[in-house]
């Protein structure tokens, strides 16, 4: 692992950055006054004034968009329209609410997803492998908005086993947590399915039979390693995916994180609080791809030492 | 080597009376691909045996079943190839390809090389893991004994700065010190047969000459049988003991090696032989076969090689059994002429 491979990846995840924020800041810019939304409808022109002189609207948009970042640099990230309270603060305390989600959906999918998906391979056109196709294919054609709806309506309306919504026990995560690592565990399946097929036709495995390595050795020592790539990067992009499931799932379930704080603020016209939370998720993304990418060279020897004769 | 000799004494006293030295027997082998069109035997009745220590060379055409016999022999056929009749019989005792022992039995007692070492060795494990990973199963060693032995492996197959290049990775080094890691891998632990399956197709002329040198030094200094495949007459010339010949899944000659090359004598081995280039051989051309090998799902009822031989009659539409000629065996109705037409 090279510094110049680190640092193409990183300037990469800075130019990356960069660009979310700009488009996001320009889109909300120009698609609306957030007085409209925020004053009542009979105050007077002079209060909207005020309050677009207060927010710095009244500034030409390249101006707002110039002291956006020189502020952003300094910590920031204005304040909400909404109640005065500084934006950062307001985000920061709905992270640990989201990340708790997000983590549980993560590994839950993880348990499931990779060991489903390497039975599945090595058990191709078995049953094992049509129930876990046909759960990955269910997993990701259903809606998260859906999936919540039908959870609600079996476990809290029917059966009344389990909260319908809100925070604060393991069995508000149940539904929620389900809810999102479907769609994530079914991507995961098939890419590890399709990843260990690939692999477990090479011929080193065929070596290993040979010299007696038995199947689970030949599944876990020999073939994952060389699925894993595939595998890490469809975890790496699922976790876009995820985070868009995680704000409507936090809707739905009422589950107070920031998907929950983007939704409304987007409603209400809040737009430090919108403009903080998709730099908050585009760092997260950035950093994501960039660990990736760096999973890479830590998973094959060929990235990490580069290819090409003797190197040493 | 020690592991080997452990093995002769595991065996009962019976199987060393009626056996003592033979240590693979192919008996009537028929290898059966099951494919949409309906049932191939790429490999049929092939009967072939090698004595402890001894040097087979199994050569033929791309395609005349050769690998196939090998794979059979340390079940590796996979699900889309099965033994359809036959057995294999090793040191002295039948295989059953069932019997999670016998797998055993021949995952200790045989080693295997391919073609392609780059894509027979693992690409995310260093060349030490692998061969310590080889001998540990096969010994039931534990991981530190097996390090230290895989290290030893490398230096016995002639990889310079073995403790270094314990710690690098298939891709870091050349072609042919794979190969020399394939071999480590396959002699780990000290099997008893080793499978040789175009060991040196995929490799530099010098390199070739390197790696049969090294075989055959190995099997001075540890003992062991070697089933060597290839399609290259003029390479095995170098190494074998006796010849098998293969033709459409059969053998069809099986002689001591010096004699084949003297005096070949099915019409198939001659037709080989005058398509080879010998140096010291005073011809301006060579001669090629005429035709092609019948394809699996077409193969005649009789001989496979009389739709391409001169001296087909109509005795050819017959099968021809393996049968005494000279020093070996031939399967050809002609064989009686053969003698009068090479002298």
């Amino acid at each position: 692992m090279n510094l110049r491979y680190v640092s193409i990846k990183l300037l990469r995840a800075i130019f990356t950055l960069w660009l979310v924020v700009s488009f996001v800041f320009i889109v909300l810019r120009i698609t609306g006054d957030p007085t409209e939304q925020l004053l009542p409808d009979d105050v007077g022109e002079e209060i909207r004034e005020y309050y677009r002189i207060l927010w710095g609207l009244d500034r030409p948009v390249w101006e707002q968009y110039l002291l956006y970042f020189k502020a952003a640099f300094q910590g920031d990230f204005g304040v909400s329209f909404r109640n005065s309270q500084p934006a950062l603060d307001l985000i920061w305390q709905r992270v640990p609410k989201t990340v708790e989600l997000g983590t549980a959906t993560f590994v839950t999918a993880l348990v499931f997803g990779i060991p489903l998906g390497v039975m599945a391979a090595i058990w191709r056109d078995s049953w094992i492998d049509r129930l876990t196709m046909s759960f990955a294919v269910f997993g990701f054609s259903m809606p998260n908005f859906f999936l919540g709806i039908l959870l609600i309506l079996l476990f809290a309306m029917n059966l009344r086993m389990l909260p319908s919504s809100g925070y604060g026990t393991w069995e508000h995560m149940v539904m929620p947590v389900f809810t999102l690592a479907t769609a994530f565990a079914g991507a995961i399946a098939r890419f590890t399915r399709s990843a260990m097929l690939d692999v477990l036709s090479k011929d080193y495995i065929r070596t290993a039979e040979a010299e007696g390595a038995s199947m689970s050795r030949r599944v876990w020592l020999h073939a994952f390693p060389n699925a894993a790539v595939p595998v890490v990067t469809i975890v790496g992009f699922s976790l876009g995916g995820m985070i868009g499931g995680a704000v409507v799932t936090e809707n739905v379930f009422a589950w107070p994180g920031v998907g929950r704080l983007l939704t409304s603020s987007v409603a209400d016209r809040d737009l430090a609080i919108v403009q903080g939370i998709v730099v908050l998720v585009a760092i997260t993304m950035v950093t994501a791809n960039f660990l990736v990418d760096l999973a890479y060279g830590w998973l094959d020897p060929r990235i990490r030492l580069g290819s090409g004769g003797q190197s040493r | 080597m020690h592991a080997a000799a452990g093995f002769v004494s595991r065996r009962s006293s019976a199987d060393v009376l009626s056996e003592m030295s033979t240590l693979i027997d192919i008996r009537d082998l028929t290898v059966r691909i099951d494919l949409p069109e309906g049932p191939v035997f790429p490999v049929r009745n092939v009967s072939l045996s090698l004595e402890e220590g001894e040097t087979v060379g199994l050569v033929g055409e791309s395609g005349c079943g050769k690998t196939l016999t090998c794979l059979s022999v340390i079940g590796l056929l996979g699900r889309r190839a099965s033994i359809e009749s036959g057995s294999v019989v090793f040191q002295g005792v039948e295989i059953d390809p069932d019997d999670p022992d016998d797998k055993r039995r021949r995952s200790r007692g045989m080693g295997i090389i391919f073609q392609n070492p780059m894509t027979c060795l693992n690409p995310v494990r260093t060349l030490g893991w692998q061969v310590a990973e080889a001998y540990q199963i096969r010994t039931g060693e534990s991981r530190r004994v097996a390090q230290r032995r895989a290290t030893e492996l490398l230096d016995l197959v002639g990889i310079p700065e073995p403790k270094r290049r314990a710690a690098d990775y298939p891709h870091q080094v050349s072609g042919g010190q794979q190969q020399r890691a394939m071999i480590a891998m396959a002699i780990a632990g000290g099997p008893a047969l080793l499978i040789a399956d175009e060991p040196t197709t995929a490799l530099d002329v010098t390199i070739q000459a390197q790696i049969l040198d090294l075989l055959a030094r190995l099997q001075r200094e540890i003992g062991m049988g070697i089933l060597f495949v290839t399609h290259d007459l003029g390479l095995v010339a170098e190494v074998a003991d006796r010849m098998a010949v293969m033709y459409a899944g059969r053998v069809v000659e099986l002689a001591p090696a010096d004699a084949l090359f003297a005096q070949p004598r099915h019409p198939y081995t001659r037709g080989l032989l005058t398509s080879l280039p010998f140096l010291d051989d005073d011809i301006d051309r060579l001669t090629p076969i005429e035709g092609t090998v019948p394809p699996l799902h077409a193969m005649p009822p009789g001989c496979a090689f009389a739709p391409r031989c001169s001296q087909a009659s109509p005795i050819c539409s017959t099968p021809p059994d393996l049968r005494a000629s000279g020093d070996g065996l031939i399967a050809c109705h002609h064989g009686l002429k053969t003698d009068t037409v090479a002298a």
